[in-house]
């Protein structure tokens, strides 16, 4: 069960719609983010998600609203993901981005799409293991499973990577 | 592990844009979803009685029979019943059935028309509508295999053989019309030609009155249908044997 599930009740009232998609709209989008690597695209996947989510809440087929929404948003990452390369996109209207953070985000994208969505999905929204199985359509074992070897291999990448810009920046 | 990933992938995100007017239009978004489901469904909905009926309309025509429209006559006034029990009744075939090429255009010369009605091997029977497709009686015919010579029957007197006229195609036939009962009237021709006997009869509706009580044929007409040539060849081999039809002179 996901730790807003108590809001489910209640979202037949347009009102505590709208406070729910206000509430989940900048953490989805952060972990659409992280998924497809461009803002732009990002923003598009998490309105369409929410769009989605407050049709079909309407409609009153919305068990979990949040189980819903970021299993809807980790398909859309993943069918978009299978279209196109990955490319980091930073925001046109952001600041900079440090080089270490755009080691990180190409590490995380060097995953399996599946590990990468149980890590965002585990170590950033922190939902726990029975969620995330839910919201990727997987038992806990295989989350815990693509969990494990996400962390190992992340590891092993940004250990690399780190080396790389050490060396790059020495010489 | 775990915090230094959520640590890692703070710093990721730094360069976030704002997020402007996105609650509106995620709703706006989730109105445009809901008009196009909607739609869908509408459309769906729609195909799906199209194909409902296009596939009755389909199986209708492919399994029913056809079926000429409905009489307008209460079935107790229908035609008399003629037809002996043990007359065979296989469906109508349009292929089988010239005899009806024959009759049909006769029947039409007074403004009505036959229906595909029952037969038999050697005999038919069609049910007659007027232009307003009110039943007008039927029309009967049959052909027999006669051994020799015919004794064309005389009704006032049974042991007694009708002198029959003859046609130039050497065709016999006598006519026999009876018209004294206002109620059911009835011509009826028997013509003989090469061992074969034919009888047409055309008889009204019974007693429902004098104008539908007359057949859809005169007398004369019977006479001409019965004497047609292609009448005998539109038969070919058939006979009707022991399932024949009662006539109101019966051929003997």
């Amino acid at each position: 069960m996901s730790r807003h599930a108590e809001l489910t009740d209640e979202l037949t009232d347009e009102e505590a719609l709208r406070e729910l998609v206000a509430a989940r709209l900048p953490q989805m989008r952060r972990s659409a983010f992280l998924m497809c690597g461009d803002w732009e695209q990002a923003t598009e996947l998490t309105r369409a998600c929410l769009a989605r989510v407050v049709a079909d809440t309407r409609r009153g087929v919305v068990a979990d609203p949040d189980v819903y929404a970021y299993a809807q948003l980790m398909e859309a990452c993943r069918r978009r993901n299978r279209r196109r390369e990955h490319v980091f996109v930073a925001s046109a209207t952001g600041g900079g981005v440090a080089a270490e953070s755009i080691l990180v985000l190409d590490a995380l994208h060097k995953l399996a799409p599946r590990c990468r969505a149980v890590l965002v999905l585990r170590h950033w929204d922190g939902f726990d293991t029975d969620a995330t199985g839910a919201m990727l359509d997987l038992d806990d074992e295989r989350v815990e499973a693509y969990e494990r070897a996400g962390m190992a291999a992340l590891e092993k990448l940004l250990i690399e990577s780190e080396q790389g810009l050490q060396a790059w920046t020495a010489g | 592990m775990n915090v230094r990933l959520s640590e890692l992938l703070e710093p990721v995100l730094a360069g976030e844009p704002p997020l402007a007017d996105e609650v509106d239009a995620v709703f706006r978004r989730a109105d445009r979803l809901h008009r196009r489901r909607t739609r869908m469904l509408l459309a769906s909905g729609a195909v799906a009685v199209a194909a409902v009926v296009a596939a009755g309309f389909v199986l209708t025509s492919a399994l029913l029979p056809r079926r000429e429209p409905a009489d307008r006559v209460a079935p107790s006034m229908a035609a008399p019943p003629i037809i002996t029990a043990s007359a065979p009744t296989p469906s109508p075939s349009p292929t089988r059935d010239s005899v009806r090429a024959v009759v049909g255009p006769a029947v039409g010369e007074r403004g009505m028309h036959v229906l595909a009605g029952e037969l038999g091997d050697g005999w038919r029977e069609y049910p007659v509508r007027d232009a307003d497709g009110i039943r007008r009686g039927i029309v009967r015919v049959a052909i027999y295999r006669v051994e020799g010579d015919l004794c064309f029957p005389v009704l006032a007197a049974p042991s007694r053989c009708a002198r029959a006229e003859r046609t130039s195609s050497g065709i016999d036939y006598v006519r026999y019309d009876d018209e004294h009962d206002p109620d059911r009237q009835v011509h009826q021709t028997i013509a003989h030609r090469d061992g074969r006997a034919l009888a047409v009869m055309a008889a009204g509706e019974r007693d429902i009155g004098a104008k539908r009580g007359k057949p859809a044929l005169t007398g004369k007409q019977v006479e001409r249908v019965a004497t047609d040539e292609r009448l005998f060849d539109a038969f070919a081999a058939e006979h009707c044997g022991d399932g024949c039809p009662d006539f109101a002179v019966p051929v003997p």
